[in-house]
């Protein structure tokens, strides 16, 4: 009996516990639902040498987002669209369409994982997320010196 | 393996059971890492994460890190408390019981993986919780029962001991030291059968995605049906002597029954 009560006891605090934080936090999954809007990009810690950058701004030109998205099938989008049914629409900024194709979050909610038809996946690091601003990083494992990071803003 | 416990263990035993369920453990953890993004045996990492976490105010990662954490912590408490409480009536039962819930709970993620999973954050979670629980029952056991000396799910201790110890190699009369000899021989044991199980998983995860469940709840049949045999071929030989013994006995002692009723018979 003594073994149960213990047993109860620390199972039904521990839930408790965790019921009333999940109840008190917001949901990755609701807040991305909608229109983004691809702001800038970001390569964090590349290599001023190589870069043609002038060293002061982190923002990349586009000859380098193109040598570090080269494995990437979805840099050239600007619009993304998440609907709540786990699609994810890729537009231009014309609304013309690129691509369809499946999302889902991975992990705690860290982990923003894309699928293509036949099958191929990328993962992108969610580093924040709020009403009207996402920020996602890319780990690239391109033997490139950075990660990089695309930020959106909510249309 | 699960038939012993604490001192009683030999060196083979834990051998035994620490390469079979670091084997496993390694292959849960990077199954759980592939499809769900997350590590399911080793929980140094999510102390880490929930610190992150608590100092950003994301509440609700708190509370998914939180309850991974306490459902490692939970299947550590269930599996010792098993184990406390019904040891000394039923110790097989007792050191199998955590092994044969660790395998439904690893069966359930596998069956709700290929049949059910829509990849919804929620699912990820619990699914990523399951796994977390189904590991602390695994090393609850092997830490109670071996003494703490078999730890399986997570390598930081292990890694950290192999290091000492090696260090300690480099002097002769530590190199003659039996004892650090045995320790040796688990730890390095452990470490490469969990790695070991972590690349075949990972290999094996790229042809039969959540069907590995499947494989890991197979070698964890084969280690509680090897005491299960073990526990039956023992208690048929021990029948089978006592048997024996019982004829001998009862035919030694007839002997000198009857001598001395003769012997008796005689006097009178």
């Amino acid at each position: 009996m003594r073994f149960w009560i213990i047993f109860v006891i620390i199972f039904s605090l521990g839930a408790l516990s965790i019921y009333g934080m999940l109840t008190n936090g917001s949901n990755p999954e609701n807040m991305v639902v909608g229109k983004w809007n691809e702001v800038k990009w970001e390569y964090e810690l590349y290599d001023k040498a190589e870069s043609k950058t002038d060293g002061t701004s982190k923002i990349i030109p586009e000859d380098l987002k193109q040598y570090v998205g080269g494995n990437l099938k979805i840099h050239e989008a600007e619009i993304w669209k998440f609907d709540p049914n786990g699609t994810l629409t890729l537009t231009d900024r014309d609304g013309n369409l690129l691509k369809e194709l499946k999302w889902a979050f991975k992990g705690r909610g860290n982990v923003l994982n894309l699928k293509y038809d036949d099958s191929s996946s990328e993962s992108y690091i969610v580093t924040s997320i709020s009403k009207n601003s996402l920020v996602l990083n890319i780990d690239l494992h391109i033997g490139a010196k950075g990660i990089a990071k695309l930020t959106f803003e909510k249309s | 393996m699960l038939r012993k416990y604490s001192n009683s263990r030999s060196l083979s035993d834990n051998l035994k059971l620490g390469s079979l369920t670091a084997f496993t453990a390694g292959m849960v953890n990077v199954a759980s890492l592939i499809v769900f993004f997350g590590f399911s045996s080793n929980v140094t990492g999510h102390y880490a994460i929930l610190a992150e976490e608590i100092s950003l105010g994301n509440w609700t990662q708190v509370a998914v890190v939180f309850s991974w954490i306490f459902l490692f912590f939970f299947g550590n408490f269930t599996s010792n408390l098993i184990i406390i409480n019904f040891n000394r009536k039923y110790t097989y039962i007792a050191h199998a019981t955590p092994i044969v819930l660790e395998i439904i709970c690893l069966l359930a993620v596998g069956v709700y993986g290929i049949y059910y999973y829509q990849e919804t954050l929620f699912e990820t979670e619990v699914l990523l919780g399951l796994m977390l629980f189904a590991m602390g029952l695994q090393n609850g056991l092997t830490a109670s029962i071996s003494n703490f000396a078999v730890k399986t799910t997570h390598l930081t201790g292990a890694t950290t001991d192999l290091g000492i110890l090696f260090s300690m190699f480099t002097k002769k009369k530590y190199r003659e030291h039996p004892e650090l000899i045995a320790k040796a021989k688990l730890l390095g044991t452990v470490a490469i059968c969990y790695l070991g199980g972590a690349v075949f998983s990972g290999l094996l995860f790229k042809s039969i995605e959540f069907k590995v469940f499947y494989v890991v709840s197979a070698f964890l049949v084969i280690l509680i049906s090897y005491d299960w045999y073990k526990i039956s071929l023992l208690n048929y030989l021990k029948s089978n002597r006592q048997v024996k013994t019982k004829k001998k006995y009862s035919e030694l002692e007839i002997f000198p029954k009857s001598k001395r009723e003769k012997e008796g018979s005689l006097a009178s």
